[in-house]
């Protein structure tokens, strides 16, 4: 190096020096950011949470609704009810359960429109 | 101050967050600025260094300052940031001995001026030269950290950060001769 390169002045030179951000909405983009991620992982943890009981629900409707065909067979055959008339009767209760939640998916998609 | 913040974040109040944001938003752009070089890069790795810096918080252990900690976060997105662009630092020429300059030549002609003008040649000087120093001088002469310190942030071993806290120097007196020396000729 050559003499008269003082380490020390150019410490002080540069110690006054020093960038600031220049774009003054950083702050706000920044907490912005956070909050949309944080609702994003609350939005995802709900989704998780639901998947789980809807998973179970499937798994316990399911269940029963392989088992209700034979029960009611059974029932019919002891009270001496044709099996086609409980096999009808059992598929128009599913078709109105289907239907029902349609028609509950349809009225609260409308009411959450309205408000 | 720091660890009250830190308590109240880790508490669910994700806005006190905005304390960190508001105090080392300046420190984390210089670094990331010494890095990349340009700001519109250095502040998306700023805001993503704080983003990481609010997920990762429950593993702060408070070994360090929580800005030491910020700082090695800031440093590693920068450099990760960096080679990814692919840049290369657009230096002037390695510097010869024989063109080596007198500091304090250059120290006479810039410590009289005013401090914005001072700053400005600094901030021009540290802009032309090899990111690896810049990023080491600012961390040292700007950011106030020991060498050890600079070393333990960047990954970087002592010798090798006194190595490159050398060659800076000589780079910075470099560069500012070279501006000093632009500047006179566009007055005269």
């Amino acid at each position: 190096m050559t003499m008269g390169n003082d380490p020390d002045r150019l410490g002080r030179l540069m110690s006054g020096a020093g960038r600031k951000m220049p774009f003054l909405g950083f702050e706000d983009e920044v907490m912005k950011e956070i909050e949309a991620r944080n609702a994003m992982s609350r939005l995802m943890k709900m989704e998780i949470r639901l998947s789980r009981i809807f998973f179970i629900a499937g798994l316990v409707i399911g269940g029963v609704v392989l088992s209700v065909p034979g029960l009611s067979f059974r029932f019919a055959e002891e009270n001496g009810i044709p099996p086609w008339t409980a096999l009808i009767m059992i598929a128009l209760l599913l078709v109105l359960l289907l239907f029902s939640e349609k028609l509950a998916r349809v009225t609260s998609l409308r009411n959450s429109n309205h408000q | 101050m720091d660890e009250l913040y830190i308590k109240k974040v880790l508490n669910g109040d994700s806005d006190a967050f905005r304390y960190f944001v508001h105090n080392y938003k300046d420190m984390a752009f210089n670094i990331a600025m010494s890095v990349l070089k340009s700001e519109f890069d250095a502040s998306d790795v700023v805001q993503e260094a704080f983003l990481i810096a609010y997920s990762r918080l429950s593993t702060f252990r408070g070994d360090s300052k929580f800005s030491t900690w910020l700082c090695r976060i800031v440093i590693n997105e920068s450099l990760k940031h960096r080679k990814k662009l692919s840049t290369y630092d657009h230096l002037h020429p390695d510097i010869d001995p024989a063109n080596e300059v007198a500091g304090d030549e250059i120290f006479d002609s810039i410590e009289p001026m005013e401090e914005d003008q001072r700053k400005y040649f600094v901030e021009l000087a540290l802009d032309r030269i090899a990111s690896r120093e810049a990023l080491v001088l600012t961390l040292y002469y700007i950011e106030g950290y020991q060498i050890a310190e600079v070393s333990d942030l960047t990954g970087w071993s002592l010798s090798n950060v006194k190595v490159i806290l050398s060659r800076g120097r000589k780079s910075m007196y470099a560069e500012l001769n070279r501006i000093l020396k632009s500047e006179k000729q566009l007055l005269y």
